[in-house]
C-alpha cells in the first residue's frame, strides 16, 4: 500500500491553488483580536462580578441595620447592641484568628511559591 | 525520523506552554508550519478556494482557542487536521454536496492482487489522467484519507485519530479506497449510481 507511486504522483502534482500572501498574518490579526477580546470578556466579568458582590454587601449592611439597630428619630445616635465577651467565646475568638492567621500564611507560601515556579519556567 | 518526530513534538509542546502564558506571537511558527497543508486538505473537501481559505482561518483559530485542551497524546498537526476535517466537514454538510456510488459487488470482485501492482507505474499519462478524475470522485472521508497517507505521510493509527476511527477501521477503508479507485478507473462511468 505504501508504494501505490500513482496515487502518490497525482495527489502530489495536483496543482493547490496557493494560499493569498497576506493570509499568515491576516490569520496572526485575528488571533491578537481574540487574545483582546478574552481580556475584555474577562476584565468585564470580574467588574460585574465585583459589583455583585459589592452591592450585596451593601444590601446585607442595609439590612443589619434597618432590622437590628433601633433608630431614634430625634436626632439621637444610634443604640448598637451591646456585645459581652465571655471567657468561652473569647477562646473562640482566639482560636478563630489563630485559623485565619493560618491561612493567611498558606495562602501567602502558595502564591510565593507558585511565582517562583512560573518565573523557573519562564527562564 | 522518529528521534526527529519526538524532538519536533517536544519543540511544539514548548511553544504551545509559551503560547498559553501569554507569548501570543509564537503562534505564528504554527501558522507558517501548517497553513498550507491544513489549506490543501481542506480545498479538496470543499472545492472552492475562497470557502477553503475561510475555513482554513477558522480552524486555526479554533485551534488557538482551545490550545489548553491540547494534550499532546498526539502530534500538533494531527490535532490540527482533526480540526481542520471537522471544520469542513461542518460545511459540507450544510451545502449537501453529492458523491457518485459505486456498486458494492463489484468492488468486492476486484481481487486484490490486481489492486497491489495497478497502482504502482506512474509513467502513464493517460492513467493518472484518469486516476485524478477518479479521485474527485471519492467522497469527503476517502479523500481526506487518502490526501493525509499519501502527501502528509500520516500513519494508520494518527488517521484514526482524525477521522474518529479505530486504526482497524483506517486500514480497511483505505483498502476499500484503493479498490473503489480501481473500479472508477477501468469501469468507467457506466457503474455509478446517484
Amino acid at each position: 500500500m505504501n508504494n501505490d507511486k500513482a496515487i502518490r504522483k497525482v495527489l502530489q502534482s495536483t496543482e493547490s491553488p496557493r494560499l493569498s500572501a497576506d493570509f499568515n498574518s491576516r490569520l496572526m490579526a485575528e488571533v491578537y483580536r481574540a487574545v483582546e477580546r478574552k481580556k475584555k470578556r474577562a476584565y468585564v466579568l470580574g467588574l460585574c462580578l465585583i459589583s455583585g458582590v459589592s452591592l450585596a454587601l451593601i444590601g446585607l449592611a442595609v439590612y443589619v441595620f434597618v432590622t437590628y439597630i433601633p433608630w431614634n428619630f430625634a436626632f439621637e445616635l444610634p443604640k448598637f447592641p451591646k456585645i459581652h465577651f465571655s471567657s468561652e467565646s473569647k477562646s473562640m475568638y482566639a482560636f478563630s484568628f489563630y485559623i485565619a492567621f493560618l491561612s493567611l500564611i498558606l495562602i501567602g507560601l502558595d502564591y510565593w511559591i507558585r511565582r517562583k515556579w512560573m518565573m523557573k519556567k519562564m527562564k | 525520523m522518529r528521534l526527529i518526530q519526538y524532538m519536533n513534538n517536544q519543540d511544539e509542546l514548548n511553544y504551545i506552554e509559551r503560547i498559553l502564558a501569554g507569548e501570543t506571537n509564537l503562534f505564528s511558527y504554527f501558522v507558517n508550519s501548517y497553513s498550507n497543508s491544513i489549506y490543501s486538505l481542506i480545498v479538496r473537501i470543499v472545492l472552492t478556494n475562497e470557502d477553503a481559505e475561510e475555513l482554513t482561518q477558522d480552524s486555526f483559530l479554533k485551534a488557538f482557542k482551545k490550545l489548553d485542551t491540547f494534550k499532546g497524546d498526539c502530534s500538533f498537526s494531527t490535532w490540527l487536521f482533526r480540526i481542520a476535517y471537522n471544520t469542513a466537514i461542518s460545511a459540507t454538510r450544510k451545502r449537501k454536496m453529492e458523491f457518485p456510488m459505486v456498486d458494492e459487488a463489484m468492488m468486492e470482485s476486484v481481487p486484490d492482487e490486481a489492486i497491489e501492482t495497478f497502482f504502482d507505474p506512474d509513467e502513464n499519462e493517460i492513467k493518472l489522467q484518469k486516476l485524478e478524475e477518479a479521485i474527485g470522485k471519492l467522497n469527503v472521508e476517502e479523500k481526506t484519507l487518502i490526501t493525509l497517507f499519501y502527501t502528509e505521510d500520516k500513519s494508520v493509527a494518527e488517521l484514526a485519530r482524525v477521522l474518529d476511527l479505530t486504526p482497524e477501521n483506517v486500514k480497511v477503508k483505505l483498502h476499500r479506497v484503493r479498490k473503489k479507485l480501481y473500479v472508477l478507473m477501468t469501469k468507467g462511468n457506466e457503474n455509478e449510481q446517484r
